[in-house]
């Protein structure tokens, strides 16, 4: 089955429906952190404590890194698909625990398929919180990509709850060989004491009260129609912005072409550069770009490159119906 | 086994002071923008986007000191070189017949004991690279708030709703600002631009006044006075906070603003414009096209003007924003590596002079020090010590420095390359680079920064070489960054207490926003000064019919010392130009590409002509390639209360070159 179909599937039902498929292939668990401290991250930092782990680098899940228990500094890494790809041109191939954001998910997703990461060496947890994301409008995910997904939701009564989505397989995941041990990992949510498991009935309900929410988050092809501010951007003004930072390229976890890519012989010592600078550094993405937005963040100018971009790709979407970085399955169509 | 490490530190290049995340793998390095910094939020201009090839570049450098024997150079060790410049530095202890040339680009701490060394000599001897860029804005900011500093964070630039920009390409030369304005701009603001070139920043701008070099005084006056006029004015901050209102009343109101407005080519109605959108809540933000000036400091005051009368100081989202230009030149200014003050902007006096005898328990002179240009002008300069500068190619007519450089008796260069400069020394010191060391910086907002060592070296940090040196001389000064910043706490009054707070990244000495609870002055309150217009040292005649100015290109830093060795930015730029007006060249018979020589009265370079949207009758070269050193033709007319040069405006000429 080509999960296209589910692609082009949206609204409440849909996701209802998506989500009870879920259900059936994960455990869920509920989770009441320690109050005055975000949730997410108290969770992580006593599921995760002991292990190697690589996370992703906004202020969200920094701010995981400066607990005390953790032993590694997250602050400042570089973006998380970027640095497994460099790590692994290192020659540091070895198993991982990832964090890591939808977008960043996207971007391993698409590498993965791009054979320049190695799936089946990762396990991805995901974590979403509304406040986290700045772009959380533009942003779309497939919960089934994740191992685990953490997704912070606001309940009626008690202000924010963590949901804790697993995978039943990684679950039963082995440790030999010296690697690292995934189903430790993921029994330690369970046996954090504030955990508890739902039953299916009680998470449904809970679900409902989320649907907006979660609306907001499975963003696919579809939804990429509605009408929003794009309308608005002024592109001709935002290419006088460009300050040839280098950001762009560099920050962007697809674009792993560096020292040869071809963006940088355009408008040499020009600033701003003509305005083929960014058409061609879109062009070069073009089939691969999975709008993670790290372009828009590492930008001197502030110009929202990838939104931008979002227009084109809307209709290549459309028209081929590849969308990059989701669903393992759905390989490239330009190779 | 595999090591993975995170260095969170610092860029080296400009007073930005934005954070770099390292990451070690196995010995190789990943530099990428550090995320949770405040200061640039996971950007990087493009010159912090290619230092890791600043680091291969400096695998290739010199790797011990090295002695002048005749023609050649004699490798010593680093005690060695220690010793034979303790010796040199002690025979001219009595007549105080050296020079000390301290450096933005080295940390509070070395900078403190490069002062401190120099001074406990009995010479005030001391100055940096500020005395070549910001020397106007503590001579002129110091008089009228009180800190010759940037009143406010950089973020509040952002919140500003008219931003005024006066000498500065802020779009190529610092971004990271530059991003703040654009924030500003997408929420309404207006951007206001005076340059007389058309360059990226002058593109994204509402306004654009076009005006000659060295005009600025005519133009801030001529604002002013529209401000006064129209009653534009605050009132209230003036009664409560500003001295000096009446006098300066009478003085713009005797000013012509048809005169003003034709001495700096804006028109009334611009000039008009601008002061209804200054009155608002207004960043004046500026930087170099502003201080290098015989009448820098003129220039710095009439801005100060400017924002004091529509009150525009001592409260969020507007301020005066003096833009540094190296990473660390508001440290070294703080540490009194300056002339004229002691650290913690002490003015050098006798009184002063007793307090720093003691603190430091030694004999400490109460004169003002020679100013850098002084000191390449001066017979009595025997002997230099120069730390990470490289006046043979920054300082304004260059051929006079490097004169002076090739006669002094002993010249002791200490850099992390073999700088043009060097090729002058009689010894050479290379010295452990900012990824080689650790200590902090002082960025352009205050903030107080660390630097980490990523990079193990056996070179010595300039602090471990000056506390070498030291010893020699009987000072014992102590070698780590740590004992040293604990000192700086004690003796600086601004950074008292500051160590505790570096870690949480919001070590602003002064506080957040300065003057907030009245100013910094005698008498607590700002005060206005009246600032003529004086014309530029140089004018344009038949001889020399155009107006050169100098500047920088976004690809390249100062003298490229570091910028010009990576070749991603060299492959962007990496020879000199000269831009010229469409009409200039026309009248010229001149085509883009072609070489013409540029001449003035001091010297002459040849250059590639670059048509581009400058002035009429003004033409751009940047400074930093030094095959053809724009500063070979500067002019070294100084401002007489700061002792700036006036590096953006003298009179040149442009000739053809007959293909050769």
């Amino acid at each position: 089955m080509s999960s296209i179909s589910n692609v082009n599937n949206t609204g409440i039902n849909s996701i209802i429906e998506l989500f009870e498929r879920w259900l059936k292939s994960m455990k869920c668990v509920r989770y009441e952190g320690v109050s005055g401290e975000c949730k997410t991250v108290s969770l992580l930092r006593k599921a995760l404590s002991g292990f190697e782990v690589v996370t992703s680098t906004d202020g969200y899940t920094a701010s995981i890194v400066k607990g005390e228990a953790l032993k590694f500094d997250f602050s400042g890494n570089p973006n998380i698909a970027k640095f497994l790809y460099e790590l692994r041109t290192f020659g540091l191939n070895d198993q991982k625990v990832v964090l890591c954001r939808p977008c960043d998910a996207r971007a391993i997703v698409e590498l993965c398929k791009r054979n320049q990461l190695e799936r089946e060496k990762l396990v991805l947890i995901g974590v979403y919180s509304p406040e986290s994301c700045k772009r959380r409008d533009y942003c779309c995910v497939r919960f089934s990509d994740f191992d685990v997904f953490l997704f912070e939701v606001e309940a009626e009564s008690n202000g924010k709850i963590v949901l804790v989505f697993m995978k039943k397989y990684v679950c039963e995941a082995d440790g030999k060989d010296g690697k690292m041990d995934v189903r430790k990992v993921l029994s330690r949510f369970e046996e954090l004491e504030d955990a508890r498991v739902l039953e299916p009935e009680e998470f449904l309900k809970l679900l409902k009260s989320c649907i907006e929410e979660l609306e907001r988050v499975e963003r696919l092809l579809d939804s990429y129609d509605g009408s929003n501010s794009d309308e608005n951007l002024k592109i001709t003004s935002y290419f006088e912005r460009c300050m040839k930072c280098m950001g762009c390229v560099y920050e962007c976890p697809i674009c792993i072409c560096e020292d040869v890519c071809m963006v940088k012989g355009i408008g040499r010592g020009e600033v701003p550069p003509p305005p083929q600078f960014l058409i061609f550094r879109m062009l070069h993405v073009a089939d691969s770009c999975v709008n993670c937005g790290q372009c828009d963040d590492a930008c001197c100018a502030n110009i929202p490159i990838s939104r931008i971009f979002q227009k084109v790709q809307r209709k290549y979407w459309r028209d081929t119906g590849f969308v990059p970085g989701i669903n393992y399955e759905l390989s490239p169509r330009m190779r | 086994m595999n090591s993975i490490r995170f260095v969170r530190t610092l860029c080296p290049y400009c007073g930005c002071g934005c954070g770099i995340t390292v990451c070690e793998i196995n010995g190789r390095y990943l530099i990428s923008p550090d995320k949770s910094n405040p200061v640039n939020a996971g950007k990087l201009c493009i010159k912090g986007r290619y230092l890791n090839q600043l680091l291969e570049a400096l695998k290739d450098r010199p790797k011990s000191p090295m002695i002048r024997r005749g023609e050649k150079f004699v490798e010593v060790s680093w005690r060695k070189a220690a010793e034979v410049l303790a010796r040199e530095l002690r025979r001219r202890r009595k007549d105080s017949s050296f020079g000390f040339v301290s450096s933005a680009k080295c940390t509070n701490e070395e900078n403190y004991l490069m002062q401190k060394l120099c001074r406990m000599l009995g010479s005030n001897n001391v100055d940096h690279c500020a005395r070549l860029c910001h020397a106007p804005t503590v001579s002129a900011l110091s008089r009228s708030l009180g800190s010759g500093a940037m009143t406010n964070p950089i973020d509040d630039i952002a919140k500003a709703d008219c931003i005024f920009v006066v000498g500065s390409n802020t779009f190529e030369q610092h971004p990271i600002v530059a991003t703040r304005i654009l924030t500003a701009k997408d929420r309404g603001a207006k951007l206001i631009v005076a340059d007389p070139r058309r360059n990226a920043t002058t593109r994204n701008a509402d306004l654009h006044l076009q005006l000659y070099p060295g005009t600025n005084v005519a133009l801030l006056n001529a604002i002013a006075k529209v401000v006064v006029e129209r009653g534009l004015y605050d009132e209230e901050f003036l009664s409560r906070n500003v001295s000096g209102f009446e006098d300066f009343l009478s003085f713009v109101s005797a000013l012509n603003i048809d005169d003003l407005s034709k001495t700096c080519g804006v028109k009334r109605e611009a000039i008009e414009r601008v002061a209804e959108l200054v009155s608002q809540r207004a960043a004046f933000v500026y930087c170099m096209g502003l201080t290098q000036f015989s009448s820098g400091t003129d220039g710095v005051t009439a801005l100060a003007n400017l924002a004091l009368i529509t009150g525009n100081v001592g409260r969020e989202g507007c301020g005066i924003f003096p833009l540094r230009g190296q990473n660390n030149v508001q440290g070294a200014c703080d540490m009194g590596a300056l002339p004229e003050f002691f650290p913690g902007y002490a003015r050098v006096n006798e009184e002063n002079a007793k307090r720093f005898g003691e603190l430091w328990k030694a004999e400490i002179s109460g004169e003002k020090g020679l100013t850098l240009p002084e000191m390449f002008n001066s017979k009595e300069i025997e002997a230099m010590y120069i730390m990470g500068e490289n006046p043979a190619v920054s300082e304004a007519n260059c051929n006079k420095v490097r004169k002076k450089l090739s006669s002094l008796d002993f010249l002791a260069v200490q850099d992390i390359f073999f700088t043009e400069t060097a090729e002058f020394a009689d010894l050479f010191v290379p010295v452990a680079s900012w990824a080689e060391k650790e200590g902090t910086f002082t960025n352009t907002e205050r903030r107080v920064q660390r630097i980490r060592k990523f990079v193990n070296t056996n070179f010595p940090s300039d602090l471990e070489f000056i506390s070498e040196v030291s010893r020699f001389l009987g000072f014992n000064f102590p070698s780590t960054p740590a004992e040293v910043f604990s000192e700086i706490e004690k003796v600086v009054r601004q950074y008292r207490g500051l160590g505790e707070k570096i870690d949480s990244g919001e070590a602003f000495w002064g506080g957040k926003i300065l003057y907030s609870n009245g100013f910094s002055t005698p008498n607590g309150k700002a005060r206005l000064f009246k600032v003529e217009y004086r014309a530029p040292a140089e004018k344009p005649d038949e001889c020399y019919p155009f107006i050169l100015t100098t500047g920088r290109v976004a690809f390249h830093f100062h003298t490229g010392t570091m910028s010009r060795k990576c070749n991603s930015l060299a492959e962007e730029v990496n020879s000199t130009f000269v831009e010229i007006s469409e009409r200039d060249s026309e009248r010229l018979g001149v085509k883009r590409g072609e070489v013409v020589r540029v001449v003035t009265r001091r010297g002459e370079i040849k250059a590639k002509v670059v048509v581009g949207g400058i002035k009429e009758g003004v033409i751009f070269l940047p400074f930093h390639f030094s095959e053809n050193p724009a500063n070979a033709l500067t002019s070294d007319a100084l401002d007489p209360l700061s002792g700036i040069p006036e590096l953006k405006v003298c009179a040149a000429r442009v000739e053809v070159v007959e293909s050769e």
